[in-house]
């Protein structure tokens, strides 16, 4: 019985180990054409197969990069949260309550003023200067992120409206609730007291 | 093997395996909401991308989409890329799990008919059908399974090392280099038949 192994099967040994073997490897393949030509044709074939994936690679379509940054953007504008238009209003709303009412308590909790009819017209001046104030900043800060997306903004026709009410609800509250000055008498003329009295 | 008789390898220039040294910096620019930065990634890799896809499906308009989808995967989830590795593999894992996905639900990717088959060929298609019967990679679609096909793509035509193709798809390096040999195997004997 043989040891030696037949030279098919040492060549399927170091086809398929490849240079695992080192100097074995290469020692066989000197020795051996059939060896020699199996490694060739496969250099060749991967050499032939780099060289087609570039010749015949595929071309991407005209505006593909464009098209990508696009479906980025979008889904980035996506991503971004946005507040629904009720609590847009609810927060105005609010916004504008507690100022009101901050009004209210601060000019009420002042001792001593002197209840003169220019004095209550300059808090109700006051009064409408912080309320548009405040009506101004929710529009710059919150209303105009939401104007750049709607042209026609319903939360500014709201927001208006709101304004508008405050400033009646304070010129009614001034009207009605303000400590009043004594009436100076009205001068009235002496003919018609004495067409009255008699 | 006259066939690869006019093949010369010096005709073209096999992509870097190596990461540009500026891939980190842009990645890094992208996280800081550099509008540019995925820009250049973008316009840097998208062939490729592109190209990889188009092998996978066959149709022009899927590769696209899934190109899209590709790099959106990719912006989203950019913070979890590691900068040692170059960018083009994790670009085509992301790439290999979205066509897998895509066709899951569908038919099975080596069914998709080419986009350009038709009934009765024109003579474009006829000097088109001559150049893939020249093209080697069209020969080893017929000849390979898809699996073989697409390790020999990703080792060959998108000159991955075998360690970079068993991440990509998934399998050891043995695995791989068995794959390999016997794609080389059945391809050199459906070249030359004996």
């Amino acid at each position: 019985m043989s040891t030696t192994p037949s030279p098919r099967f040492v060549c399927r040994i170091v086809r398929l180990s490849g240079s695992v073997l080192g100097s074995a490897h290469s020692r066989h393949v000197e020795t051996c054409a059939d060896c020699r030509r199996f490694f060739r044709a496969g250099d060749e074939l991967e050499s032939a197969l780099r060289r087609d994936a570039v010749r015949y690679a595929p071309v991407p379509p005209a505006g593909i990069e464009r098209r990508i940054m696009q479906a980025i953007d979008r889904s980035t504008r996506a991503a971004q949260p946005t507040r629904s238009p009720r609590a847009l209003i609810l927060a105005g709303s609010a916004v504008a309550a507690v100022a009101l009412i901050a009004f209210f308590v601060k000019y009420q909790a002042i001792p001593g003023g002197d209840g003169t009819e220019k004095n209550r017209t300059a808090q109700v001046n006051d009064a409408l200067v912080v309320a548009k104030s405040i009506s101004n900043l929710w529009q710059n800060s919150v209303a105009s992120s939401a104007q750049t997306l709607v042209v026609d903004n319903p939360l500014q026709h709201e927001l208006d409206s709101v304004y508008s009410d405050t400033r009646g609800a304070l010129n009614f509250l001034a009207l009605n609730f303000l400590p009043t000055s004594p009436a100076t008498p009205t001068l009235q003329p002496a003919g018609a007291g004495a067409i009255r009295r008699s | 093997m006259t066939m690869f008789s006019s093949a010369s390898s010096t005709d073209f220039a096999p992509p870097s395996p190596e990461p540009p040294a500026d891939e980190a910096a842009l990645v890094q620019a992208t996280l800081a909401e550099d509008p540019r930065a995925f820009e250049t990634i973008v316009h840097r890799h998208h062939r490729r991308v592109f190209g990889f896809l188009h092998q996978f499906t066959r149709h022009q308009q899927d590769a696209e989409d899934l190109t899209q989808q590709t790099f959106l995967k990719a912006y989203q989830s950019l913070h979890r890329f590691d900068c040692r590795r170059p960018l083009i593999n994790w670009l085509l894992t992301i790439a290999r799990h979205n066509a897998l996905n895509h066709f899951r639900s569908a038919r099975k990717w080596e069914e998709v008919p080419e986009q350009t088959a038709s009934a009765a060929p024109s003579p474009a298609r006829s000097a088109e059908e001559k150049d893939l019967s020249e093209n080697l990679w069209a020969r080893a679609r017929r000849l390979l399974s898809p699996r073989e096909f697409e390790i020999l793509w990703l080792r060959f035509g998108e000159e991955l090392s075998t360690e970079e193709t068993a991440k990509i798809a998934g399998l050891t390096q043995a695995h791989v280099k068995v794959l390999v040999y016997r794609a080389r195997q059945q391809l050199l004997k459906g070249i030359n038949p004996p």
